[in-house]
């Protein structure tokens, strides 16, 4: 099981294609023809990739009014989700 | 079977195809699926070759990488390294090369005993890839027209799309497509891929009686050909609106307001995933583009859709445009 610490680094399966809808982006992974989508910290957090978790937690808190901690709440809940739907992979695995 | 002789050519929306040593069953198919003339798209430089053979090419099949492709009713293992995809054993099977300026699709062992079926389908996605690869992109959408107003349905296999083309064309609308399309992404020009509107006989009797007598259908629908639709015969069409259908039935039908994630994931439903990253991409951005068209909800209920008005007002753009 992939650990989220703040110092991990990710980055988006390749070939993960991404429709940016401004507000929220839709992920399509061409391998299992699966369709998934992120709200607004979701798409920022992506937009952000490749990065370690807690620069993407940064950015979080760059763009919305949020405190670090719940940033990197957010964040791990957002990686964690794109982990297990494998639209995402860890930098050091594969790479 | 007795081989053709010579060569088999047509284009394929302006897309030059030359078929060789093509079993005459093989040629119909080809015919059938592939030869719709009456369309105005451009010349394109794309060239798609075919050729079939007794014996697997040098090397066939090679142990690449695999990749599994769902098609109606099964699923097909090809197995791929860049630009080159193979199906099939020794004794039979397909190879497919894209290219910058065309494709090259081999067929070993056409003719072999085994799925047969299995070698039509594989045949389809090799020739849906190769028009991929020249930039063109398969819609699965009900399409009609009205003056210079062209409307896709999109929706899942039995959600209702012939029906609803069957309504249109009652309130007269032309009909371009019934379930599937090819579209240049850059114009939205759309031209309709089938040969008439497949129809269950209780919706023919309930909503159609006037239509009675088409022909049947191998899967026991009937058969309505676009020239008893009425209309020009001209099935190309500029698309201008998306409606993406649902049933839910003990309602009256109505529309609604779709939201962006629902329509781009509707288009991609609606376009398949190719299996090359060139061909991808184009269809990335085809997607990116239809998505900023008006597009509206068709909730389709007990009662039958009143498409005779104009239906600007039911349509919103759910992105910037």
């Amino acid at each position: 099981m992939t650990s989220i610490t703040d110092a991990a680094r990710f980055r988006a399966k390749p070939g993960v294609v991404a429709t940016d809808l401004e507000t929220e982006v839709v992920l399509l992974d061409p391998e299992t023809r699966e369709m998934f989508s992120l709200n607004a910290t979701g798409r920022v957090v992506w937009r952000a990739l490749p990065g370690r978790v807690a620069d993407l937690a940064a950015e979080v808190t760059r763009i919305f009014d949020v405190d670090g901690g719940r940033a990197l709440e957010d964040v791990r809940g957002i990686l964690g989700d794109l982990l297990a739907a494998g639209l995402v992979v860890p930098e050091d695995r594969d790479a | 079977m007795t081989p053709e002789s010579g060569a088999l050519a047509f284009a394929v929306l302006g897309r030059p195809l030359v078929a060789r040593r093509v079993p005459a069953r093989l040629a119909a198919w080809l015919r059938e699926s592939w030869d719709y003339s009456g369309h105005a798209a451009a010349r394109s430089g794309y060239a798609i070759e075919l050729n079939v053979t007794a014996a697997a090419p040098s090397g066939a099949p090679h142990a690449w990488p695999e990749l599994d492709v769902a098609v109606p009713g099964r699923t097909l293992r090809f197995r791929s390294e860049g630009s080159v995809w193979e199906t099939g054993e020794e004794a039979s099977g397909l190879r497919l090369e894209l290219g910058g300026s065309g494709a090259r699709i081999a067929l070993w062992g056409w003719e072999a005993e085994g799925d047969g079926a299995a070698r039509y389908h594989a045949l389809y996605v090799a020739m849906s890839e190769a028009l991929r690869a020249s930039g063109l992109v398969p819609l699965h959408a009900a399409v009609a027209a009205r003056g210079d107003d062209a409307v896709a349905w999109l929706g899942a296999s039995g959600v209702g799309k012939s029906t609803t083309l069957l309504h249109a064309a009652a309130a007269g609308w032309r009909p371009v497509a019934e379930d599937l399309c090819w579209l240049e992404p850059a114009a939205l020009a759309a031209y309709g891929w089938d040969r008439g509107v497949r129809c269950w006989p209780e919706t023919l009797r309930r909503f159609f009686p006037d239509l009675a007598g088409a022909r049947s259908a191998p899967d026991g629908k009937l058969l309505i050909g676009y020239e008893r639709l009425g209309g020009a015969p001209s099935r190309d069409a500029t698309l201008a609106r998306l409606a993406l259908l649902e049933r839910v039935a003990g309602s009256p039908t109505h529309w609604e307001a779709v939201a962006p994630r629902d329509l781009v994931k509707a288009l991609w439903e609606a376009t398949g995933v190719p299996l090359s990253r060139h061909a991808r991409d184009t269809t990335a951005a085809a997607v990116e583009r239809l998505s900023r068209l008006p597009a509206a909800r068709l909730v389709l209920g007990d009662t039958p859709p009143r498409l005779a008005g104009a239906l600007a007002g039911e349509f919103a753009q759910v992105r910037g445009g």
